[in-house]
């Protein structure tokens, strides 16, 4: 029953994020098909979501059935009608990587990653989601406690048992509500609070980032490739155990995913429609981050439109960047702003459960070593990360003029980012304790996959059979 | 020739095999390894035909055994019994130092008149040397403790490769860490070590990657450097496909590694929870609380606030807090007013007087004229003053 719940709950928000994404497409469509649905499991019920926040804070819709379900209804219309208006042409823009058909033993043994791997997500989202109840504090305190107040509620509410009212400025009742709303409209629909329905949607996030490592892997390898990317990805263990439990931090994985991957595909295109096409849906997944977490509109987004901005000017141009800079500027405005506005105007805090700007900067000891721990000697990411780094700099020379630039930069612009966040402020607790350490590499680790393939290709290529070679 | 290879390769190994584990015992049953051993105060110390009884009035007694053992000693493993329970400190001497300068490991043995057995991973200890010439135990006067036996052991080369891979298949549980690091495959040499494994935190051990790292580190510079010194593409083919092997082969191990850890949180959420009728059921280190909290919500429905009562150290109150909303969880430091219904679960100072008021400690929590109306488990129950 709950799985039934759960997709009739997101069924109708996936389908107008699937409409939204091809008017935005417009005449060159640009995406594989996993992909767009892929990026409508995440465009669609966060639109739904800001949609509902919106019209409960501006003319008090209540946050009901019925509030949701005339929500989702607009939404709909909004989507066919975008969708008629801009949809022309159903020409792809999408080439996918030519190679001849590996042998048999490689499709065994991809069919045994798969089959491992499918046995590991099902059995541990059985356990962790559906059959035991929330047991992580961040759900307890933040996440799912915020949805069981907005379903009894039925509106959206800074207020939280436990959090003095002085504090909700800057606790977790100041974070992003999507993830609880999200929540909030799968329970009301269901009639009740359900603990399943409430934490199932989570396994939503674990295979849109899936499909979206393998979807991305696939357009620049062979297939082979793209499934072993989706089984590189849930071999890591931390990364798994995020995208099977209540944490939102897989979540936050996918959107940058979903932002950062349609912009690195935009600066590889040849072809101006598709470099525009992908530009725009990057703009608008970009553009969703605020909305998300909120660590994503202090550190991911800027990082995003810094790098980006940067790389556009070296690659198109003046004029291209403009327009971009547009849809970007564009997709803000109607995507990020309500949500910032609301937070400035309730003098809400940007930072994690402490306002950034009360952190006192000063050097902290312990949190080198606990991140060369965390990330080198520890069972959290097997051998991921001595892998990416030696082959980033095996590859440096290669990779500083490429595309791959973007991606790159952006992911170790974030390491550096969230390490100096670790070194010298206060947080510097959560790296010693590694009760924060490694989300941030949590966040970026769906790019970080996509790249490590990318370098292991190219690396071993001169040994690779022709079937496993991209051709030139 | 492969099976003359192979046949001569056994052959050198089986001598290995003859250099297992080795155990050093002295039984204080039997007087010839009672004489082994001295005290410093010979009248609190008695044989008996149960063992040795150890019983210092006034000062401190120590019971040592000088001299060489015949091997070294990894850890030490031995039997007491202590009716009130007792502390001892486990106490050596490194050759070479002083002879009054002894290194104390304090340990506690559980109030028990029937005997227990206790391991003290030595390997642990940061100054333990294994090559000791005077071992003892210290006791407290007012203690009285049956020293059965006391063995020393030792574990060969192989003995300690076979407890390493043992170690590595040895999981963690799911806990509150979980969420935010995994130890992975800590590597110990010793059954002791490895039955303390997880126990304690940091785990005591090698972390897996400190092998695996340096072991991928040297083939594949290995790969280079014979590559660059044949000059032929053959060969360096050959010695490249062994790195992209053994990288492959290592990630494959860890991933089947961490998998099967991951996959048994689950199965014990399996067996110890989902499979479970309610009021039998566990769930990780939260025990029964999960199943206490699923009756009581029924059992308060409708209440608009709940007092909750428990040991800090738990740590439980979110999750009351959760599982009782709507209702508004209160602790026990807040204003209690206005409170009906109060859970109380395993604190041992919550009391319901004979005239039905709830007490933690010498606070009172409630007023006279509730009662219990349902009971959990150890110093757990559902108090009410409503109607």
């Amino acid at each position: 029953m709950s799985i039934v719940i759960l997709l009739a709950g997101l069924a109708p928000s996936i389908v107008a994020g699937w409409l939204l994404l091809r008017a935005i497409e417009g005449g060159a469509p640009s995406l594989l098909r996993v992909e767009h649905w892929a990026m409508a499991s995440l465009l669609g019920p966060a639109c739904a979501m800001l949609l509902a926040f919106l019209a409960n804070v501006t003319v008090g819709l209540p946050l009901s059935r019925l509030g949701f379900l005339s929500v989702h209804v607009v939404l709909l219309g909004l989507a066919v009608f975008a969708w008629n208006l801009r949809c022309r042409s159903s020409v792809s823009s999408v080439s996918l990587v030519s190679s001849s058909p590996p042998p048999r033993w490689v499709r065994i043994t991809l069919w045994i990653l798969a089959g491992w791997t499918t046995v590991k997500i099902l059995t541990l989202a059985s356990a962790f989601l559906f059959l035991t109840p929330t047991f992580l504090d961040d759900s307890l305190d933040n996440w799912n406690l915020r949805a069981k107040v907005f379903q009894h509620e039925q509106t959206f509410s800074l207020s939280l048992p436990g959090i003095a009212m002085e504090q909700q400025a800057i606790d977790v009742t100041s974070y992003p509500p999507m993830v609880p709303m999200l929540k909030a409209w799968l329970t009301t629909l269901g009639g009740e609070w359900s603990e399943p329905v409430a934490n199932g949607v989570h396994l939503l996030w674990l295979l849109t980032s899936i499909a979206l490592v393998a979807c991305a892997v696939r357009r620049f390898l062979s297939a082979p490739w793209a499934w072993l990317g989706a089984y590189v990805l849930c071999s890591l263990p931390l990364f798994l155990i995020h995208g099977v439990n209540t944490y939102v931090d897989a979540f936050l994985a996918a959107h940058i995913a979903a932002a950062v991957l349609p912009a690195w595909l935009a600066l590889r295109a040849t072809d101006d429609a598709a470099r525009g096409s992908l530009l725009r849906i990057a703009a608008v997944m970009t553009a969703l981050l605020p909305f998300t977490k909120n660590e994503a509109s202090v550190l991911y987004l800027p990082l995003i439109a810094v790098i980006l901005i940067a790389e556009l000017l070296a690659r198109t141009g003046g004029r291209r960047t403009a327009n971009a800079l547009a849809w970007y500027a564009g997709a803000a405005a109607v995507l990020a702003l309500p949500w910032l506005v609301y937070k400035w105007s309730h003098g809400l805090a940007f930072g994690n459960a402490k306002a950034v700007s009360d952190v006192a900067l000063a050097w902290h000891e312990g949190v080198l070593q606990a991140v060369v721990v965390n990330t080198f000697f520890e069972g959290n990411w097997l051998i991921l990360f001595p892998l990416f780094f030696v082959l980033l700099a095996w590859r440096a020379r290669h990779l500083i003029r490429s595309p791959e630039r973007f991606p790159i930069l952006f992911v170790l612009a974030s390491m550096a980012a969230q390490l100096c966040i670790f070194l010298f402020t206060p947080l510097a607790a959560e790296a010693v304790r590694q009760t924060g350490l490694a989300r941030g590499l949590i966040h970026l680790t769906p790019i970080i996959v996509v790249l490590l393939l990318l370098f292991i290709h190219d690396t071993i290529r001169p040994w690779l059979p022709v079937w496993a070679k991209r051709s030139e | 020739m492969f099976r003359l290879r192979f046949c001569l390769l056994v052959l050198l190994l089986v001598p290995l095999t003859a250099l297992a584990e080795r155990v050093v015992r002295w039984d204080f049953r039997n007087p010839a390894d009672v004489i082994q051993w001295n005290a410093t105060v010979t009248s609190a110390v008695s044989s008996t035909a149960d063992g040795l009884l150890i019983r210092p009035v006034g000062r401190t007694v120590t019971v040592f055994h000088k001299g060489e053992f015949p091997h070294r000693i990894d850890s030490m493993r031995f039997t007491m019994a202590a009716p009130r329970g007792a502390q001892g400190l486990f106490l050596w001497h490194i050759p070479g130092t002083a002879e009054n300068e002894v290194i104390q490991l304090p340990f506690v043995i559980q109030p028990s008149v029937t005997p227990m057995q206790q391991m003290l991973p030595l390997e642990q200890i940061h100054n333990w040397d294994p090559r000791a010439d005077v071992i003892g135990f210290a006791f407290d006067a007012g203690t009285e403790v049956l020293l059965i036996d006391v063995q020393g052991m030792h574990w060969s080369f192989d003995e300690r490769l076979i407890e390493a891979w043992k170690s590595f298949w040895t999981f963690d549980v799911f806990t509150r860490y979980s969420v935010n690091f995994l130890w992975g495959p800590v590597l110990t040499f010793t059954p002791s070590a490895r039955a303390m494994l997880f126990t304690q935190l940091p785990p005591f051990g090698w972390s897996f990657n400190r092998v695996l790292l340096p072991f991928l580190v040297v083939i594949v510079a290995a790969t280079i450097v014979w590559a660059r010194v044949r000059r032929s593409p053959r060969e360096t083919s050959r010695a490249a496909l062994i790195a992209i092997g053994c990288i492959t082969g290592a990630w494959l191990l860890f991933d089947v590694r961490m998998g099967m850890e991951l996959l048994s949180y689950a199965k014990r959420d399996f067996t110890t929870f989902v499979m479970r009728p309610l009021g039998q059921r566990e769930l990780r280190y939260m025990e029964d609380f999960h199943d206490v909290l699923d009756i009581s919500v029924t059992l308060v429905d409708g209440k608009k606030r709940i007092g909750f009562v428990s040991d800090p150290r738990y740590l439980l109150d979110s999750a009351a807090a959760y599982a009782f909303y709507p209702a508004l969880v209160t602790k026990t430091d807040a204003d209690q007013s206005g409170i009906d219904t109060w859970l109380v679960y395993r604190q041992p100072l919550a009391r319901v007087t004979p005239s039905g008021q709830l007490m933690l400690d010498a606070q009172p929590l409630s007023p006279a004229g509730g009662r219990i109306t349902q009971h959990f488990g150890p110093a757990s129950f559902l108090f009410t003053t409503a109607p």
